[in-house]
């Protein structure tokens, strides 16, 4: 696996990232992307991924609904990974921003709230 | 900007990024955010694929004028640059979401994924590993662009290409030309 700096972070990112949005409760009623595939399934992918060197991995509080995070968060303290060196990105708006002004979609409660939750799902799940 | 700073402080998250944003909007963040001595974006998440180039007028010169970090979403297009045209999967025979991210522009993006099948056909590859090779040496990856290139390209565009003419369509020779005289350079 190669690694690559992250920006100006310093960090130490793989340059193939693990999308967690394939991860989540299956269904319709569970969100958008009913095709999700549960923690079993997770399980032996992730695998793969950390056994290449992979240590970077991408969800979101909108995949399946919050799901893919407590997915990704069961992953990370399953496979007793170092908070260290592994980089676990997500994010906190639920929708695109094609048309409407920052102003009204990043207002700061709403942000801080969802952050608060992102955070809880995959930390203590 | 401050809430997400907020975040930040409280030692909930390391760093900051944004997704799928415009460049004006991200240049106009990132301003709040240092004019108030708040944390800024580090990295930009956009959509970046051979079906969505659009990145490249103007948010990925910013992003690397800037130094931050780019981490493409659906770096195949969910998919559609992985297989033939029309290829009918699991997955997007449920799939809603992929349909309204790119139903609207099927006419323009068959021409580029067929081409880039025939591309993939005639090195013997995956069209996945394919779409990569050509992404992996656009301008906009590590190192080696500079505005004048594209000037340099856009003057030379069709007379030079390392594709075969059946496989022409114009988004892919943009990339082999500009790539072509970056490679030069």
């Amino acid at each position: 696996m190669q690694y690559i700096k992250f920006g100006n972070t310093g960090m130490d990112v793989s340059r193939i990232c693990l999308g967690m949005m394939s991860f989540g409760k299956p269904g319709k009623e569970n969100g958008v992307f009913p095709w999700a595939r549960d923690y079993d399934d997770a399980k032996p992918l992730f695998k793969k991924a950390i056994d290449l060197g992979i240590n970077y991995f991408d969800t979101a509080n909108v995949y399946q609904m919050g799901s893919s995070e407590e997915i990704t968060g069961r992953l990370v303290r399953d496979f007793g990974l170092d908070r260290d060196e592994i980089v676990v990105a997500t994010k906190v708006n639920c929708a695109s921003t094609w048309t409407t002004s920052i102003s009204t979609r990043y207002t700061a409660s709403t942000q801080t709230r969802r952050w608060r939750r992102s955070w809880r799902r995959s930390t203590t799940s | 900007m401050e809430a997400l700073h907020d975040v930040v402080k409280s030692g909930k998250a390391r760093y900051i990024g944004a997704s799928t944003i415009f460049a004006w909007q991200l240049e106009r963040m990132q301003q709040i955010a240092e004019r108030n001595g708040w944390t800024k974006f580090v990295s930009l998440q956009p959509q970046y694929n051979l079906i969505y180039r659009e990145e490249e007028r103007e948010i990925l010169p910013l992003c690397r004028d800037r130094k931050m970090a780019v981490v493409p979403w659906s770096p195949l297009a969910g998919g559609r640059c992985a297989h033939p045209w029309g290829t009918k999967t699991a997955r997007n025979a449920i799939d809603e979401v992929s349909p309204m991210v790119w139903g609207v522009t099927d006419a323009l993006d068959k021409v580029v994924v067929d081409n880039l099948e025939k591309i993939a056909a005639a090195h013997g590859r995956t069209m996945a590993r394919s779409h990569r090779r050509l992404d992996s040496r656009s301008p906009h990856r590590r190192g080696g662009f500079r505005a004048r290139h594209h000037a340099i390209a856009r003057r030379n565009r069709c007379a030079r290409s390392s594709l075969r003419p059946a496989h022409q369509d114009r988004r892919v020779l943009i990339l082999a030309n500009v790539r072509s005289q970056v490679r030069r350079c």
